[in-house]
């Protein structure tokens, strides 16, 4: 079980990112949805599993990291920001201007942070792939950690890569997979059926954990039995969890995919996920 | 035959708005139309033709080289898909899928990818269709068209409907105005001029057409010069003959919002040159650069492409 300070801590931590995400889509669009869905266990894999410099963004020894569902660069950008990767202000000011190191998608031209470029859906696994089945050659200790959307699976090359990590015995390759159950569209079910999801995952060989995506008690207790680099499979975690997840009117709402919030909505919407928060922890 | 689709300039939208509003029409003309999107339904306002026709209605998920394929199945057996995804995500993740299984059949299929050039400057460069009107162009058997003014795109779809051949039709930054009359005559592969000039001609389509008009506009005012504004919007089957008589003026300017490398200004120098015609031609275009993350405005003044890089690039020639 996860000590409980731990999960306050990271709770308050996942707060602070959603706030700040909510600050950011009142100031322009972002992809809000799916950053919302993710932010618990983004806020994890960045405040807490990721062994990582600052410092030194091209360490060697550092996890990698590759956002697949490359439209969550904000949750991401923030997430970095948290443990001092930037000025969370430089976010604000520099989201989706010329030659600004944050946009709608990660970019590694613009930012040092960000190992591989995406934002086309259905790359960034099989280049975490390639880069799990290279740091394995390199009999490195570093993992790679992989966020990936469920309406994303949709691509055939997820499943490709899916084959090569499990062929390659990849245990350094840990992905997490946003099953938020929202595409673009609509639900992926009435859209493109995915399930059994998890099970999908397991006939392909992969160790497969399914949990509460928004339980940060379970998304630590599942980080801290993660199995090490040299297990023979690769582990997809897969996330339960709700696209807008905290603000009412966004939750489950396909038309809150990307948008911009306006001045009403932003201040309850922060409200709500502040009063959720206290009514947990208590106010401070 | 005219669509029962009117937009008059003040309620002009933008394409893939007048995209959905016709949808439904060229569905009760065609019953064996079939409309298949990628999980951007919501992107390509197909919602008209869905609500009508919700059995004629496809959609693969996220799945481009499945969309491609599965169009080229359906075409097989006698359909008329319309397949709409984001230029760069439409051409590029399935473009075997094109070549091979829609091009090399000659299969009716018609292929809709938004996004083009430089317009969706702000997602970066996953969302920017640089390379789309290159690769469409080089696939045999295949009509690549840019609509030059957003109402066009009407009796663009109808024309293609008649084609029985693979189209592209890429939708780049949309104009807020329009160039024509509604009642302006339409054809593949043949050019339309909105503004007449022996002084020069600037060669465009998309929005290129539009930053041209305000351009020649510019060198009427300030250099009293007569440019011609030629908007090539089928850039395969390219207009030879309006290319050479742009040619004649002995100026040309040739403005696509896609990489110059495989661009319309190469297509554009090569028929001049293969004429043997000898004229002066500056090419407007994206430069062999990646770029980050920068909105249109910034991109287009860089490379010379807005109203004043256009207008510089014909007063260069004088
Ligand atoms: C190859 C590709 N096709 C289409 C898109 C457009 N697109 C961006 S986000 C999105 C939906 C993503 O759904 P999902 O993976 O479930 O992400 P989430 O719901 O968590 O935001 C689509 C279709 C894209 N970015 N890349």
């Amino acid at each position: 079980m996860a000590d409980q300070q731990l999960v306050k801590k990271l709770e308050k931590a996942s707060l602070d990112t959603k706030l700040r995400l909510l600050d950011l889509c009142h100031q322009t669009v972002i992809h809000i949805g799916g950053d919302l869905s993710v932010c618990d266990m983004m806020t994890a894999i960045w405040q807490y599993a990721i062994h990582y410099d600052v410092k030194n963004p091209r360490w060697e020894g550092r996890d990698r990291f590759v956002l697949s569902k490359g439209h969550a660069a904000a949750v991401t950008s923030f997430s970095q920001a948290a443990i001092g990767c930037y000025q969370v202000e430089d976010i604000y000011k520099e989201y989706a201007t010329d030659f600004g190191r944050f946009g709608m998608h990660s970019c590694n031209l613009a930012n040092p942070y960000v190992d591989v470029s995406t934002g086309s859906l259905g790359h960034g696994l099989p280049v975490a792939a390639g880069m799990a089945a290279a740091l394995k050659r390199k009999k490195s200790a570093s993992r790679v950690y992989c966020v990936v959307g469920d309406g994303e699976c949709g691509e055939g090359s997820m499943w490709e890569a899916a084959l090569f990590a499990h062929h390659y015995k990849l245990g350094n390759l840990v992905v997490f997979a946003d099953r938020n159950g929202l595409s673009f569209d609509g639900p992926t079910e009435q859209y493109m059926a995915l399930e059994p999801f998890a099970d999908k995952w397991r006939s392909f060989g992969w160790n497969v954990l399914e949990i509460d995506g928004h339980d940060m008690g379970q998304i630590i207790d599942t980080i801290d039995a993660l199995p090490g680099v040299d297990f023979d499979r690769p582990t997809i975690v897969v996330g339960r969890t709700v696209k807008g997840h905290g603000v009412s009117f966004m939750e489950n709402n396909v038309s809150w995919h990307a948008g911009c919030v306006k001045e009403d909505d932003w201040k309850r919407a922060k409200a709500e996920l502040t009063e959720a928060y206290e009514r947990k922890w208590g106010a401070n | 035959m005219g669509m029962d689709v009117t937009l008059s300039i003040q309620d002009l939208m933008s394409a893939r708005d007048a995209v959905g509003k016709c949808l439904g029409d060229l569905g009760a003309k065609y019953d064996n139309m079939v409309v298949i999107t990628a999980d951007v339904d919501v992107s390509s306002r197909i919602g008209q033709f869905k609500e009508k026709y919700p059995d004629r209605s496809y959609n693969t998920g996220i799945a481009e080289q499945s969309l491609m394929s599965v169009a080229a199945g359906m075409a097989h057996e006698g359909f008329k898909p319309l397949c709409f995804a984001f230029a760069t995500f439409a051409t590029m993740r399935c473009y075997e899928q094109i070549r091979t299984d829609i091009c090399y059949s000659k299969l009716p299929v018609i292929i809709i990818g938004n996004n083009a050039g430089y317009s969706n400057g702000i997602s970066g460069c996953t969302h920017c269709g640089l390379e789309d009107s290159a690769l469409m162009v080089a696939c045999d058997n295949m009509t690549v068209i840019e609509p030059g003014d957003p109402k066009q795109i009407v009796k663009v779809l109808e024309a293609c409907m008649e084609l029985n051949a693979p189209v592209y039709i890429r939708l780049g930054r949309e104009a807020t105005s329009s160039l024509y009359p509604d009642d302006v005559k339409y054809e593949i592969g043949k050019a339309l001029i909105p503004r007449e000039g022996d002084d020069g001609a600037f060669v465009c389509t998309g929005i290129m057409v539009h930053f041209a008009m305000e351009a020649a506009q510019r060198i009427h005012d300030e250099l009293g010069r007569e440019i011609r504004v030629v908007d090539m919007h089928t850039i395969k089957p390219l207009d030879k003959e309006a290319v050479l008589a742009a040619a004649k003026t002995g100026r040309v300017v040739a403005a696509q919002d896609h990489n110059l490398l495989g661009g319309l200004g190469q297509l554009v120098g090569s028929a001049i040159a293969e004429a043997g015609m000898a004229c002066k031609l500056i090419c407007r275009g994206c430069p062999d650069e990646f770029v980050p993350i920068a909105t249109p405005e910034f991109l287009y003044a860089r490379n010379g492409m807005d109203v004043n890089g256009l207008y510089e690039a014909m007063k260069s020639l004088f």
